[in-house]
């Protein structure tokens, strides 16, 4: 980030910080309750909890759905190459809309968690994308290098 | 209000709809701002626009140099820009501090008691001063429709006239006369007098190409040519301009630059200017000569008269009112302009020439003051 700070400009004021403005609403929002803000609050994480299923999604269900679906048409047509076909295509089909409903999820989030009284400047999806990626990735790993193991399957077919 | 009504009212504006907002509240800002409209200067004949930000910079670099120190007293590099330009020897051109400065040195050379400077007049008000600083006597002759009469000039020539002072365009009028008129001119000239031209606008006149004079000082060793950085480079804070004359006249030319040279932040600033500074002069005469024309339209419909002017400015003056009475009207229309009477002639006022906007001004301002006469405070004329 290209350093703007009074301190590390010789002095100089360039502009505001990236990121540091203040949220502007077309206008002032309603007061709302503290029941309502609680009950917003809970909503939110309600929200924040679907959003992370529904990424968390794209790490190993939607990818092993489409394969097995794939797997399913290769076996009834004998064709190998329909089967990949409509596991790429279905799979990034799925992939798109699973990010596009996330991001409706993400607005929806955000407007709420401000509805319960915080100043939610940004949405958390690229958050949980990347935690979801880094956790998936992860256990991907632990499962193939310790729990399965691939050292049998590599070599069985050697032997 | 809805469920979904209510969730929406969170929703932030973006980036460019919050730059939307600040400008209507910018463009309301500026509204409110020219209902207290400030009074527009044209009474001057300076460019109004601040010098290109790389010419100061490069006038404070050199500040921060070595000041310590002289300058380079033969401007060397300066000389070299402007004799590339100009396609003259440097041998023939001084660089001094401003072209009234060195038309003044050139003058006290030449004049002397019983001796006299002859120049058409309304012109420059610091001709005759250097005349009379001289100790010679100024003889003005008349204009012909705002430009300088040849024929009228050597009527007034005699054998103790020693200088002619031609501007050229002619400040406060703006009348232009052609090169081939000031070699005429300069051919009928007695031997013992010298002719200056002075081209501190010849920027801004659109009838031949700006150095066609310069290249009669071959031709007229006893004519020199003026040319200042004041008015189409914005640099008159600077005091810097140059003289241009024949190769015969360098040993008299060496003996208008000033002893010690200019100084090198004027040095510096000039050369900048005249390396990068195309591009604006270009911007600058075309703006001035679109106005001008744009401004000589619009005076048709007015009861004024206005010599053609080849200048920034325009001189004009009213039907029935004094300058100053007029200057004073157009005052109250904010609008500021320089009486003629220390021009040369109290009939007339001189209003610069400079963006559309001023001349919207201007002409709206002399609608305004001619059409519905005003009444001017007590004290003003």
């Amino acid at each position: 980030m290209a350093g703007n700070d009074p301190t590390e400009t010789g002095g100089l004021f360039i502009g505001r910080r990236p990121g540091t403005a203040p949220l502007r609403y077309r206008g002032k929002p309603a007061d709302a309750p503290g029941g309502r803000r609680r009950a917003d609050a809970v909503l939110a994480a309600g929200i924040l909890v679907v959003e992370t299923l529904l990424l968390s999604t794209l790490w190993g269900p939607q990818p092993a759905g489409w394969l097995w679906i794939g797997s399913q048409l290769f076996h009834a047509t004998d064709s190998v190459s329909f089967g990949l076909l409509v596991a790429f295509v279905g799979m990034l089909g799925t992939i798109f809309a699973t990010i596009a409903l996330a991001m409706r999820l993400d607005r929806a989030w955000k407007l709420v968690r401000r509805a319960s009284g915080h100043e939610q400047k940004k949405g958390a999806l690229e958050t949980i994308f990347v935690i979801s990626m880094v956790i998936a990735g992860s256990a991907f790993f632990i499962w193939f290098l310790i729990i399965h193991g691939p050292g049998p399957d590599l070599t069985s077919s050697q032997g | 209000m809805g469920l979904l009504d209510y969730y929406r009212q969170f929703d932030d504006l973006d980036q460019s709809e919050v730059n939307r907002g600040l400008r209507e509240q910018r463009a309301r800002e500026k509204a409110l701002a020219l209902e207290r409209v400030p009074v527009l200067d044209l009474s001057g004949t300076e460019w109004p626009e601040s010098p290109s930000a790389d010419v100061v910079s490069a006038s404070v670099f050199q500040a921060r140099g070595r000041l310590n120190g002289y300058p380079d007293h033969y401007a060397t590099r300066v000389k070299r820009e402007l004799s590339e330009r100009h396609y003259i020897r440097m041998e023939q051109i001084v660089f001094g501090n401003g072209a009234s400065e060195l038309m003044k040195t050139a003058a006290y050379l030449l004049l002397s008691d019983r001796t006299e400077l002859v120049t058409p007049w309304p012109s420059h008000p610091l001709v005759p001063s250097i005349a009379a600083r001289a100790g010679a006597r100024a003889v003005e002759v008349e204009l012909a429709d705002g430009s300088p009469d040849p024929a009228a000039v050597l009527d007034a020539v005699n054998e103790r006239t020693r200088v002619v002072v031609i501007c050229n365009p002619n400040d406060p009028t703006g009348g232009y006369l052609e090169s081939p008129r000031i070699a005429e001119l300069a051919s009928r000239l007695p031997e013992h007098v010298h002719l200056f031209v002075d081209e501190a606008y010849i920027q801004f006149q659109d009838v031949e190409e700006a150095d066609n004079c310069l290249r009669l000082v071959e031709l007229f060793p006893r004519l020199l040519v003026f040319r200042t950085f004041s008015k189409a480079y914005g640099l008159s804070g600077l005091r810097a301009g140059y003289v241009i004359g024949a190769a015969a006249a360098t040993s008299f030319l060496a003996s208008l630059a000033p002893m010690l040279g200019v100084n090198a932040l004027t040095q510096a600033a000039t050369l900048q200017a005249l390396r990068i500074g195309d591009r604006d002069l270009d911007r600058r005469r075309a703006g001035v000569i679109e106005q001008r024309a744009r401004l000589y339209e619009g005076l048709e419909s007015l009861p004024v008269e206005a010599p053609p002017s080849q200048a920034n400015f325009v001189w004009l003056r009213a039907a029935g009112m004094s300058g100053a009475e007029l200057a004073a009207q157009l005052e109250l229309a904010r609008v500021r302009v320089a009486p003629g009477e220390l021009l040369g002639d109290e009939r007339y006022v001189r209003a610069a020439i400079r963006d559309a906007h001023a001349t919207d001004r201007l002409l709206w301002a002399l609608r305004e003051v001619l059409g519905e006469r005003r009444t001017v405070p007590a004290g003003t004329l």
